[in-house]
């Protein structure tokens, strides 16, 4: 019996000195959990968008939460990775939330989406990977010439299937600076800069002029030209002080039966935004610096 | 030699199982000239018309293929491919300026039944744990 429980406390001890592996996330040591808002509407880049089917995506998701096919719940709160605590939304509720007072329905108000999802950088592999686990049609409109938004409902589906396209193309900008520092969890801008700047610096990873956004060529750089493009030493500190947000070009999957969305990030721009005070005119302005395709 | 010479030839030459070579050699502008002036405008006419359903079939098939394949695609790769390297990084520039920020917003909990926001700026910044 002595002996059983000595090995037992032995092994316990072997366990726990085990080594904890390296991350494999470029972005963080752990998991990134994100919220974030994909406006549907592009009034300067209104090609950005124009790849999303919101028809497909909306009616589907309306007809299969308002006939209770699916569950959806009330967006207000804390909600995230349990829908224990969260109460489903009634019909009632959707048709208030959305105004409608007659039998017309209409998604032209949905111009929103948020979502809430995981990204991980896969650093050997070279793929930003994203598992959207939740998401939120978003209302606006106006009202004696104030802007409103409302969350309608939140979908939180239990199966993740893959599903059919439903936008192609679509670009978008996400900020990485937020005043709710409860919107990006575990992101770490220092070491995504760190592992971008040392990788295409020694040439494993390419990046690309950010004319691809106006006519699709991919132009290979050199350091030399990312310098001139940045205006500075190519770094990591210079990148992630100056580093805003990021621009993605992805395709997304909308799987009609379980309303989950999964999204393929074909590629990422890094842009910068230069805040200090005393910058001139030039420099007060974003600046997309370069593209990085992912395999 | 007239219509019915040829026709004669061509029959004969069916009949006795006449080689490909045999056809090939004929004297095809001779055998034109032949033709009676009414069947060369037959031939002419049938030829006008197969050539005009072809270009409307080839026209239909464009227009459908511009009008319903991929769109976006087409206005991602949009018009700007034939602009000059200069006017490109002009486009660069403006795409840029209109970048979306998120910065310099007031956003406020008008009413937390569902959650409405009342943005200033056209930029919403969503707090899920608002409260």
């Amino acid at each position: 019996m002595k002996s059983i429980l000595i090995l037992l406390i032995c092994a316990a001890l072997i366990n726990s000195c085990k080594r904890i592996e390296p991350s494999n996330n470029a972005l963080l040591a752990e998991k990134v959990k994100i919220w974030h808002v994909v406006k549907l509407e592009n009034k300067y880049n209104p090609s950005w968008v124009s790849g999303l089917d919101t028809e497909k995506l909306f009616s589907q998701t309306f007809n299969n939460v308002l006939s209770n096919k699916v569950n959806a719940y009330i967006p207000n709160g804390r909600f995230g990775d349990t829908i224990n605590s969260m109460e489903k939304i009634e019909v009632e509720r959707i048709n208030r939330y959305m105004d409608w007072t007659d039998s017309t329905i209409k998604y032209e108000d949905l111009k929103e989406i948020s979502f809430y999802e995981t990204w991980v950088l896969d650093k050997n592999k070279f793929r930003f990977m994203k598992e959207v686990h939740g998401w939120i049609p978003i209302r606006t409109w106006f009202r004696n010439g104030d802007l409103l938004k409302r969350q309608v409902f939140y979908l939180y589906p239990d199966q993740k299937k893959k599903g059919d396209i439903v936008a192609s193309n679509i670009i978008y900008e996400h900020a990485l600076e937020n005043m709710y520092p409860n919107i990006m969890v575990g992101f770490d801008k220092n070491m995504l800069t760190s592992y971008l700047v040392e990788n295409i610096n020694s040439g494993k990873i390419n990046a690309y002029d950010p004319i691809y956004i106006v006519d699709q060529s991919k132009r290979k750089l050199t350091i030399q030209q990312i310098e001139e493009i940045i205006g500075e030493p190519f770094t990591p500190s210079i990148l992630a002080k100056y580093f805003y947000s990021i621009i993605f070009l992805e395709d997304w999957y909308f799987d009609e039966n379980t309303l989950s969305i999964s999204k393929d990030v074909k590629a990422i721009a890094l842009v910068r935004f230069k805040t200090d005070r005393f910058l001139s005119e030039q420099d007060f302005k974003k600046k997309i610096l370069f593209f990085l395709f992912f395999n | 030699m007239d219509k019915k010479n040829i026709d004669i030839i061509l029959k004969v030459g069916i009949e006795k199982g006449s080689d490909v070579p045999s056809f090939l050699n004929w004297n095809k502008e001779k055998s034109w000239n032949i033709l009676s002036q009414k069947r060369k405008k037959r031939i002419l006419l049938i030829s006008i018309k197969y050539a005009a359903i072809f270009l409307i079939g080839i026209s239909i098939f464009s227009i459908f293929y511009f009008v319903t394949y991929d769109s976006h695609q087409r206005s991602f790769q949009n018009d700007h491919i034939h602009l000059s390297e200069y006017e490109k990084r002009l486009k660069l520039l403006e795409i840029e300026e209109k970048l979306s920020g998120n910065y310099f917003q007031n956003i406020i909990c008008e009413n937390c039944d569902g959650i409405i926001y009342k943005t200033v700026e056209s930029e919403l910044q969503i707090n899920p744990f608002i409260f």
